[in-house]
């Protein structure tokens, strides 16, 4: 087999889309060829990368709520008034009215999900700590002041994210700013434990159910993602896991 | 009242591809807003056209509703910034256009260290490239779809897939090299 007639068939070997006769002619060829080894080599490279490191976006609670609310009235079923709708799921055996419905239905779609949505959540955490900590924008409102910045960031996002005074536990407040993370825009309050920064990414989650704190430790960062109260959290930073798990308790307790 | 059948099926059918709907949408819109706006939409009309849907894949059904969702959404709101369509080289599938493309490998394995990937910098050279090619890579590599499914998908014929995939790759890797994040 020739070069020319080899390349446009990498792909389809690569994708395991080939014929079995024609990728077995392929292979050999690419065992007497570096050249066309080198860019099968580098299509699975590509290919990789985009698998292990792309986000995965997941769709948010709010939005299968959404759409569990507008479903009954393009229906146009008699009497099924959106308020009226009763959907039974024998999945969950709970007969659920109006707004709780679509809640009901999130869970059908989410159940099983969480631990893949809290890796996510952390890939996406440490992506966007890491660029705040580069690009040195890691503060929007200094101060240490919980009473400063908590007011601040309510103001400019939907959500009331939890500050605390800390700093007698070794955990002072340095200020907050605004961050996208995933798909969220968050508010971010920023505290310092010795020389780290840990960041407290905080968005809307609706009216979701709470979630556990699950921890997610990579690139030397670790990472812990719980909900709270209809709010997203997630704590990241480079310090101990031990210490981010202590920062958090003391968060979820209220401070 | 009765719980009706249709709608029942068309849930336990449809929701579990909502991460699938949400996150091609989300890539190719670009932010959350709108990628929530067009799934939206899509379920509606999938729901209307429910009927239509004659068994097979539900996901592959879908998903060819987003995209139609976010073709019409993108013609609604014209943005600059969103190129879909690539310019696609005049040349039939596997000719030299593509062979090209991918011409100028070097071929010390060390030049492209891509298992050590930031996601942030491969996320924004994703959404660099044109939304066609981007849609193409995201079908195949992260809902692991086949050609055939893909085809089904956009509405091209398998042939222009399977070129469209190439040159997205070599496109990507371009972007890449071009970044200077190839070592």
């Amino acid at each position: 087999m020739q070069c020319d007639r080899a390349a446009p068939l990498l792909h389809r070997l690569a994708d395991g889309q080939l014929g079995r006769f024609a990728a077995w002619r392929l292979r050999r060829h690419l065992a007497s060829c570096p050249s066309c080894a080198w860019r099968f080599e580098e299509i699975g490279a590509l290919r990789a990368a985009i698998r292990t490191t792309l986000p995965y976006h997941r769709a948010s609670p709010a939005l299968a709520a959404r759409i569990g609310a507008a479903l009954p009235r393009e229906a146009g079923t008699a009497g099924a008034t959106p308020s009226r709708w009763r959907p039974r799921l024998p999945a969950l055996g709970l007969g659920l009215s109006g707004a709780l419905a679509g809640v009901a239905l999130t869970l059908l779609v989410q159940a099983g999900m969480s631990e893949r949505r809290a890796e996510t959540i952390g890939r996406a955490a440490i992506a966007a700590h890491t660029a705040a900590m580069t690009s040195g924008h890691v503060i929007d409102i200094p101060t240490s002041d919980r009473h400063v910045v908590k007011p601040w960031l309510s103001a400019r996002l939907d959500v009331s994210p939890p500050a605390a005074d800390l700093a007698a536990e070794g955990f002072p407040l340095i200020g907050g700013r605004i961050d996208r993370i995933g798909g969220h825009m968050a508010a971010v309050v920023v505290y310092k434990r010795r020389q780290h920064v840990i960041d407290l990414y905080a968005w809307n989650a609706g009216d979701a159910p709470d979630e556990p704190p699950r921890t997610e430790t990579r690139q030397g960062f670790n990472t812990i993602f719980w909900r709270q109260g209809g709010t997203d959290l997630v704590a990241v930073s480079d310090v101990a896991a031990g210490e981010l798990a202590e920062f958090v308790a003391k968060i979820a307790a209220g401070g | 009242m009765a719980p009706d059948p249709r709608r029942r099926q068309f849930e336990l059918l449809a929701l579990p591809h909502l991460d699938a709907a949400y996150n091609l949408a989300r890539w190719l819109a670009g932010n959350a807003t709108d990628a929530e706006d067009i799934v939206q939409d899509a379920y509606l009309r999938g729901w209307r056209y429910f009927d239509s849907f004659r068994g097979g894949d539900m996901r592959v059904w879908l998903l060819a509703i987003v995209r139609t969702s976010f073709l019409t959404w993108m013609k609604d709101n014209r943005s600059p910034r969103l190129v879909f369509f690539a310019e696609e080289p005049a040349g039939a599938p596997g000719s030299a256009h593509e062979t090209t493309a991918w011409a100028d490998s070097p071929r010390d394995p060390e030049a492209l260290l891509l298992d050590r990937v930031d996601s942030a910098v491969l996320a924004r050279l994703m959404t660099d490239l044109p939304g066609e090619y981007r849609e193409v890579l995201l079908l195949r590599e992260m809902e692991d779809l086949s050609y055939r499914d893909i085809a089904e998908i956009t509405g091209t014929p398998v042939g222009t897939v399977m070129s469209r995939l190439a040159r997205a790759r070599a496109a990507l890797r371009k972007l890449w090299k071009a970044s200077g994040h190839a070592v």
